[in-house]
């Protein structure tokens, strides 16, 4: 589970996220939701690791973060493609492999999976600047994905993505949390919230709503997400 | 394991790009070769006016075909310095020789100094004018300066050695930071020094590379007069190239985007070619030659100097080459630590 409690960070004299607290369960698909500038990115950042939060703390399973043994359980995906664009899509994977001290037959293994997963087989020699937009958008899931992590943290991961595609990467996200593993994804596409278990809505630095998605929608005047913000924004 | 992989990653992307591969390992020969012929023989033969020397002096310069003699007085020999007639003058006043130039310049001096030397070994067996003793150079306008494709070859060697190491981790450092790849290397469980460790080991290779075909080509094929070891001559220079890639990834903190690396190159590189050994330390007013106390270019182009020059071996150099580990080491540090502001672990 992942407690996050009165996280503040700011950037120069810009307050991003103004004392956040909210709780992950293990085992969910969490959707962090909110318009663009709203702290979502700033948020999944300091969940990952990858920024300190200026006050405040973040656990996980009771573990203070950041925790340098705790991020081999974390599967981090960008909100911009962290791919080497120099170098082909099989390349990314094993250096990516290599950095979570996979090696030799589990890697080919597993790489051999997300491949798939993300349909791009065929074009794991190519290189990666050659890729649309699409595809680098899903090796940058293959990954985040390849170690297996049980904690995925996932900044808009289906942002320029088709719809046929976005809806195969939802069920594939259903199928992780069917394996016991927790997701926290960012967006700011109100239909991809109902597909979460709960949301945490961020509007201006705060959280203003937080819970089981059916149950913010019934508490918002007009039966929709977007009401809430609405809402907050009056 | 992680600073391996971080190591083949960026030799596969070097070993990928054509051109920066060719800014590695053939540029700098092609650099080379170009101030070997600028600075080399030219098959040039100066212009020399010589004035009441000894026949037998006078006889041998005009066999050894080095320059062309032309005998006048004194006074006219001077005025053809002058009026650039002449490339330079030689007499003899009370005994001794007097040696003219109009202004220094490297090619010209060198020429007329080697055959006035080649002369004067050739007369020596003979005895007879034994009381003369070689000239100190003497210049209308401007000093000397000894220059030379033997007497700058080391300093070109450290320099290109420094250069391109420093710009390229420069520049694969800030794309790192500006493509959000090195916040995706810090959300997985590696250490920053292994990050640090496997980017100079990558790009150490290459120095690696890059040196030995440097110190091999200079050598060999352009024929850089060498007293001391081949093998030295490559350390220190693997050693600059290892602090140039701490240099640059450390400069890259302060980089936005690439072009900004290339906003370094005046205020780091350049200052740095100007203390390599090019111009006499020594000479520098207000004291400024101690600035080249904190170069590594400086350090790297004096221990070159010793080896290529004087045939110092280990232990002469070892004080410069414990700085430039120094350099390595301090920078690879502050590296480390500034990845701190990606993660605090």
């Amino acid at each position: 589970m992942i407690d996050v409690r009165n996280v503040v960070k700011s950037f120069g004299k810009e307050q991003v996220l103004r004392g956040i607290t909210l709780e992950i369960p293990a085992g969910e698909v969490f959707g962090l939701l909110g318009p663009s500038g709203s702290g979502k990115t700033t948020m999944i950042r300091i969940l990952a690791g990858t920024l300190a939060a200026d006050a405040g703390e973040v656990t996980l399973d009771g573990v203070r973060q950041p925790d340098r043994k705790s991020l081999s359980r974390i599967g981090f995906m960008p909100q911009y493609d962290a791919l080497y664009n120099d170098l082909s899509g099989l390349d990314n994977l094993r250096f990516f492999g290599r950095l979570y001290r996979m090696d030799g037959k589990r890697l080919k293994a597993r790489i051999e999976d997300v491949l798939e997963l993300t349909g791009l087989g065929a074009d794991r020699k190519k290189r990666v600047a050659l890729y649309s937009g699409g595809m680098k958008k899903r090796l940058s899931l293959a990954t985040a994905l390849l170690h297996g992590p049980d904690v995925l943290l996932l900044d808009e991961p289906t942002v320029g993505i088709d719809p046929v595609l976005r809806r195969t990467i939802w069920e594939e996200f259903g199928r992780l949390r069917a394996e016991g593993r927790t997701l926290v994804v960012t967006t700011h596409v109100m239909e991809e919230a109902d597909r979460c278990d709960r949301a945490g809505l961020l509007y201006g630095g705060h959280l203003i709503a937080c819970g089981e998605v059916a149950g913010l929608k019934a508490s918002s005047p007009g039966g929709t997400l977007e009401d809430l913000f609405f809402q907050a924004a009056r | 394991m992680a600073t391996f992989a971080i190591m083949v990653r960026v030799i596969r992307q070097i070993t990928g790009d054509k051109r920066t591969l060719g800014l590695i390992l053939v540029v700098p020969m092609l650099l080379m070769t170009l101030i070997w012929l600028l600075l080399g023989k030219t098959g040039y033969v100066p212009t020399l006016a010589t004035a009441d020397l000894p026949s037998a002096l006078e006889s041998r310069l005009a066999d050894d075909g080095g320059v062309a003699a032309t005998p006048m007085t004194v006074a006219q020999a001077r005025e053809s310095v002058k009026s650039g007639t002449s490339d330079a003058a030689l007499w003899l006043e009370d005994g001794k020789l007097r040696l003219l130039f109009e202004s220094s310049d490297p090619g010209k001096d060198a020429l007329v100094l080697k055959a006035l030397q080649n002369a004067m070994k050739a007369l020596v067996p003979t005895g007879l004018p034994g009381v003369l003793a070689a000239p100190e150079p003497e210049y209308l306008y401007g000093g000397s300066a000894d220059s030379s494709f033997d007497s700058l070859g080391y300093v070109l060697l450290g320099v290109l050695a420094f250069f391109f190491v420093f710009i390229l981790s420069g520049i694969a450092f800030v794309r790192e930071r500006t493509g959000s790849t090195l916040e995706r290397l810090l959300a997985s469980p590696v250490r920053r020094s292994q990050v640090v460790a496997g980017y100079t080991a990558g790009f150490g290779v290459f120095a690696m590379i890059q040196c030995t075909i440097m110190v091999v080509f200079a050598v060999t094929v352009l024929g850089l007069h060498t007293n001391g070891s081949l093998a030295l001559t490559v350390l220190v220079m693997v050693l600059l190239g290892l602090s140039a890639t701490a240099i640059g990834a450390f400069a890259s903190i302060f980089a936005e985007n690439e072009f900004q690396i290339m906003q370094f190159i005046p205020v780091f590189i350049i200052p740095q070619f100007f203390f390599s050994g090019m111009i006499s330390l020594d000479t520098i007013p207000l004291g400024l030659g101690v600035l080249s106390r904190i170069m590594p270019v400086y350090y790297a182009c004096d221990a070159l100097r010793v080896v290529l020059v004087k045939g110092g071996g280990f232990v002469e150099i070892l004080p410069r080459i414990g700085m430039l580990v120094g350099f390595l080491l301090l920078f690879s540090v502050a590296n480390v630590i500034a990845l701190k502001k990606h993660r605090r672990m």
